[in-house]
């Protein structure tokens, strides 16, 4: 009979019933089609590996191979639809053509920087094998102190393996992150939380958070939604940045002393009662520790803040002033700048907290708030195990002398060559280390001797890096576009959004995934641990397969939705108890108390001052085209920064007889580099700042050697005694507490 | 006439590319019935019905002879032809292909002019009949319709058959009802120079 | 019709997105500093009130191209939607364009081909429907491509740091509003 017109949509429904007769839409059809990319092209919808933020990806392949990555239609609360330059260039890691390609071992008995380990390939199950026995033997004879695994506690399944060996040293580099960080939250208002409502927020408080110099696009885009809305920005950074642009007032702070403005500001809010009264009432221990809390803050007044910090009393009270009453107030809070760059940063991340929490804002809207995630069941939940083994043994990085470090579980870098050199020799027997660069460790000299000492290392990465040319047997790695995954969002989570991974091409060469690799290990080491209740082997797809249908996303991975998003939009249920001890948030810490630490933050000064012999600061930043371990060797980002320099203040310049292009040494108490100076008007006169990223010593990187200098050369590491003595006791590395001499070496230049 | 007959406006579109009679025939047949079954007017069909010639390759003759003769057909059925300079795949090709591509389409032909009008009539139907509103079909209008004006009038006095004199009449008719004006501007097909790439003045 | 750019400095968070996205779409060479679109950021206002300047630039495909009407071998060519495109069957690399074009990042000599090379709006992408790579990746919306008759409408055509814009008509327009 006849057709009835539909109502259909015109985009997605190519020659849907239209236009009333079939032979009319028939017609249609022929001369229309669904739009498409050029031939040959399709789409695949994945997430971004380069940071945490997984902004959504919309891969284009061409013919298969990797031709672009964009933006993913729809990720309104990630990257927007944009990628930025890491993201862009993220094919370059995947077809760099000096990856690791096969499992290689090494014949080169000589281990150093620089020096070529005479790799030759072998099989994966020759290379399994090898490690599984090196492991194996080391645990009978020397117990399983005797291991040091330096990786991320991920995934699931490699954690099932470490914990099903009894692995007491997994060790990372939280310390230099934000170890100090999820500790204080954990007292003070809860589990981590990375969300920021920056769009609701009014007054923006930045304490070097530098996360749009960054480009951290979820959060670039909240600051611009915050500006857009009318909020006002204050930054305080001894660095005038990209971000700084943002900022309606920008005070060039003296490094470490952020704490000292932290402090003031709340003493004028507690003075002034510029608090929010209604949350600090209900929602915090305010009420129970008043005395105790105003008596803290009483001696920080903005004028002995102004002698700490070179911010000026007036502007400290004005601010505090500001922040009281031009609410919604958000203090950000993300990773190393506040938890890792100071020793006082215990204290530190304490007051910001302190500061978030009198704002009335933790868990509000314009406030820090706990994503809203559903969950997605972990291997333990999907295939049970046998009870783990108690963890026993030393500690090499010597977290247990730091009781709130050993409760969390995070690592330290800073204080692991100690334990492998000085406090534990020999110990550690064997060692497997997971994408880390030689970069990323303070005084990378003495980790190259630390790590000499082991007599058997297995190293895990994408690229033939400095860690891995140390390596005994390497193993070659999956990036981010060849392997499937469910990902939470955390960064910005109203309501739960999970994104999937997918393997948009195939493993390159001999590459497998980290799931594999401990599985293959579990059946060799642990099969008791790997088996699934009927007795099959644990396989990773299934258990992707598993992890969907269980969190309710789709029957398999596969009927994940093609957008790549999943959403369940609810309202936003502000809470109204906290994950702490007792259930608010808390100012005071009694917790605290118990274990020799102070319950409220007090003025500590940062460990390192200048001096006659080291007059300035030494500041570092992570530029916007780098990210650990997956950016110095990718042509197109190098190209945007080939080398780093040492940027400083022109007048510092003049007044040492230093012009553009210079060639300068920096030295600092732990070791010294040379780089060509360059003149800025975005710095404070006392310091001097490079860029991290720089520095890789592998040749094997043909595109990263040689380029520029190893900040952390000039980074001393530090013991865990020195941490203990400097009130230091959430772990928090020190990463820019180091002072240095400039040295003019040779012309380079010209006049600025 | 209903102006806002989606199907009309395609089928008149249709009537400017299809020269396989029969199938032209079955086609307006089938809309006739629909329109008379939804209560609507089905004049236009059956005039057009009534026009189309008995014998076979007539109507095909006719249309080589108006549209495609590459000596000189007198009334091209692409709008970049009526631009300047005077030739295909113009500005106008890539406007349509825009216009296309935002509703999730594309021709199916690439390496033929998008801007048939043909083609922008069935798309203006499409338009239509998924409820596109009155600022969007003006503007589709004003830019692909309206030139079609003249081509139209030049249509109705070229052709030696009724059947494309009917077709004219109501595609004028219709194009009334999108807002466009009678005849007016445009013009001949224009005869432009060689332009100096260096020198972009003449385009928009 | 032709298009243009509309860029907007007080969104820029210099992530460089749009010159990787430029890089990787358009396959340029890397490591021998041809870059089609680059970020320019540059010190306006000295210590201690430190201001920064910030540019995304590419070819502004001028309606008077000064590089074509310099090219002595008529490599450089207009599309009729208005996008200036060089041509690599024609061009002989004299860096003529280069010396002639008034805006960074001017055309660019690629050594390894011996060729000059810009910025051609993605037109490959355009012709899809899509827009360029650049802008459809930048996340902030600081960078826009679209129709120029929409945004020459919009905000100015000169901005601090950006060549007088009256002698080639560049097609872009920058928003110099603040927020």
């Amino acid at each position: 009979m006849l057709t009835r017109r539909s109502m259909l949509r015109l985009a997605g429904a190519a020659g849907g019933s239209l236009l009333g007769s079939t032979r009319l839409a028939k017609a249609f059809e022929e001369v229309f089609q669904a739009a498409e990319l050029p031939a040959g092209m399709r789409t695949v919808a994945t997430a971004c590996g380069i940071c945490d933020s997984v902004c959504g990806v919309q891969a284009v392949l061409q013919d298969g191979v990797l031709r672009f990555l964009g933006g993913l239609p729809g990720d309104t609360n990630g990257g927007g639809g944009g990628l930025c330059a890491k993201g862009g260039a993220g094919i370059g890691l995947v077809y760099d053509p000096d990856r690791l390609k096969y499992p290689m071992k090494r014949t080169n008995p000589e281990k150093g920087i620089g020096v070529d380990p005479g790799w030759e390939r072998i099989t994966w199950t020759e290379a399994l094998d090898t490690i599984a026995a090196r492991f194996s033997n080391a645990i009978s004879q020397y117990g399983a102190e005797s291991l040091l695994v330096i990786s991320r506690p991920s995934p699931d399944v490699w954690m099932r393996l470490l914990n099903a060996l009894g692995v007491a040293n997994r060790v990372d580099h939280l310390d230099e992150c934000y170890l100090t960080s999820r500790i204080l939250q954990r007292y003070c208002t809860g589990p981590m939380s990375w969300a920021h409502d920056f769009g609701n927020s009014k007054y923006v408080l930045l304490f070097g958070w530098d996360l749009l110099a960054k480009g951290k696009l979820v959060f670039a885009r909240g600051i611009v939604e915050a500006k857009a809305n009318g909020a006002k920005v204050v930054c305080f950074n001894p660095q005038y940045s990209a971000t700084a642009r943002f900022a309606d007032e920008w005070y060039p702070i003296r490094p470490g002393s952020d704490l000292a403005v932290a402090l003031a500001m709340i003493h004028v809010l507690l003075e002034e009662n510029l608090y929010n009264q209604e949350f600090v009432a209900n929602y915090t221990n305010f009420p129970e520790y008043e005395a105790a809390i105003r008596a803290n803050f009483a001696p920080y007044t903005p004028e002995w803040a102004e002698l700490q910090s070179d911010v000026p009393a007036t502007a400290i009270r004005r601010l505090a002033r500001e922040f009281g009453t031009m609410g919604p107030a958000i203090v950000p809070i993300h990773k190393k700048t506040l938890a890792a760059n100071y020793t006082n940063a215990s204290q530190l991340v304490h007051a910001i907290l302190i500061l978030n929490i009198l704002a009335g804002t933790i868990d509000r809207p314009g406030g820090r708030y706990e994503a809203r995630k559903i969950s997605i069941p972990a291997v333990d939940a999907v295939y049970p195990r046998p009870a783990y083994p108690p963890k026993t043994g030393r500690r090499v990085d010597s977290k247990d002398r730091l009781p709130l470090v050993l409760e969390d579980g995070g690592g330290m870098f800073s204080t692991l060559a100690d334990g492998m050199l000085t406090k534990y020799p020999g110990m550690i027997q064997a060692a497997f280390i997971m994408q880390y660069t030689m970069l990323g460790f303070p005084d990378p000299l003495r980790i190259t001797e630390a790590l000499k000492t082991v007599p058997f290392l297995a190293v895990y990465d994408f690229l033939p890096n400095d860690v891995a040319a140390m390596a005994d047997i390497v193993l070659p790695g999956t990036t981010y576009l060849e392997v499937n995954d469910l990902l939470a969002r955390e960064y910005s989570a109203k309501y739960p959004v999970v994104m999937s991974r997918r393997a948009v091409v195939p493993a390159m060469f001999e590459a497998k995934s980290i799931g594999y690799l401990a599985i293959e290990l579990g059946k060799r080491l642990a099969p008791d641990y790997f088996k699934t209740p009927d007795g099959s082997w644990i396989n990773p797809g299934v258990l992707l397969d598993e992890k969907t249908r269980r969190a309710g996303i789709a029957n398999s991975f596969a009927e994940f939705p093609p957008s790549g998003l999943w959403e369940r939009p609810e309202p936003f249920v502000p809470r109204t108890t906290f994950g702490t001890a007792s259930g608010k948030c808390q100012i005071y810490v009694p917790q605290f108390v118990a274990k020799g630490y102070d319950p409220l933050p007090v003025w500590k000064e940062k460990r390192e001052r200048p001096t006659a012999q080291y007059p300035y600061y030494f500041l570092t930043y992570i530029p916007a085209v780098q990210r650990r371990n997956t950016t110095e060797n990718n042509p197109i980002l190098t190209e945007m920064l080939p080398v780093n320099v040492a940027n400083m203040n022109a007048a510092l310049a003049r007044g040492l007889g230093i012009r553009e292009g210079d060639l300068v040494r920096l030295r600092s108490r732990t070791g010294s580099i040379t780089l060509a100076a360059h003149l800025v008007e975005t710095l404070r006169p006392d310091a001097v700042l490079v860029a991290h990223g720089y520095g890789q010593r592998s040749k094997l990187m043909r595109v990263a050697w040689g380029r520029g200098e190893r900040d952390s050369d000039l980074i001393a590491d530090q013991t865990v005694e020195e941490m203990v003595a400097a009130g230091n006791f959430a772990g928090s590395a020190g990463i820019m507490e180091a002072v240095v001499a400039i040295e003019r070496v040779q012309d380079g230049g010209s006049e600025a | 006439m209903r102006a806002d007959s989606p199907a009309l406006y395609a089928l008149a579109g249709l009537g400017l590319l299809e020269t396989n009679q029969p199938r032209l025939r079955q086609m307006i047949e089938e809309l006739a019935e629909e329109a008379g079954a939804a209560g609507q007017p089905t004049a236009p069909c059956e005039a057009l019905l009534a026009a189309l010639p008995e014998e076979s390759g007539v109507l095909e003759k006719e249309y080589v002879r108006l549209f495609l003769d590459p000596t000189g057909a007198p009334c091209p059925l692409w709008q970049s032809a009526y631009g300047q300079p005077r030739q295909l795949m113009g500005d106008a090709h890539f406007a349509a292909l825009e216009w296309y591509r935002r509703y999730g389409l594309q021709t199916r032909h690439s390496n033929e002019p998008a801007d048939h009008a043909a083609y922008l009539l069935m798309f203006y139907g499409r338009l239509l009949e998924d409820g596109a509103d009155a600022d969007t079909l003006r503007q589709f209008s004003e830019e692909h319709l309206q030139w079609m004006a003249p081509l139209l009038t030049k249509i109705g006095e070229e052709t030696r058959l009724e059947f494309y004199r009917e077709l004219a009449g109501l595609l004028t008719s219709l194009l009334e009802g999108a807002g466009v004006g009678k005849g007016g501007e445009g013009g001949e097909p224009g005869a432009g120079g060689v332009q100096n790439a260096g020198d972009a003045e003449n385009t928009g | 019709m032709s298009y243009g750019w509309l860029f907007d400095p007080k969104l820029c968070i210099e992530c460089r997105g749009c010159e990787a996205a430029c890089k990787q779409w358009n396959g340029v060479q890397t490591l021998i500093n041809v870059r089609w679109r680059q970020v320019y950021e540059k010190e306006t206002v000295g210590y201690p009130t430190p201001a920064l300047q910030v540019l995304s630039l590419s070819c502004n495909h001028c309606e008077k191209a000064w590089c074509a009407m310099a090219c002595p071998v008529k490599a450089i060519k207009r599309r009729p939607d208005g996008i200036v495109y060089i041509d690599h069957d024609v061009c002989v690399g004299c860096q003529f364009c280069a010396k002639f074009c008034p805006y960074p990042p001017r055309p660019q000599f690629n050594a390894v081909k011996r060729k000059m090379e810009k910025c051609h709006m993605c037109y490959d992408r355009i012709d899809q429907g899509l827009q360029p790579a650049c802008a459809a990746n930048c996340p902030t919306g600081a960078l826009k491509w679209g129709k120029w008759e929409d945004i020459s409408s919009q905000g100015e055509g000169m901005v601090e740091g950006f060549t007088d814009p009256k002698h080639t008509r560049p097609h872009i327009r920058f928003i110099t509003q603040g927020w």
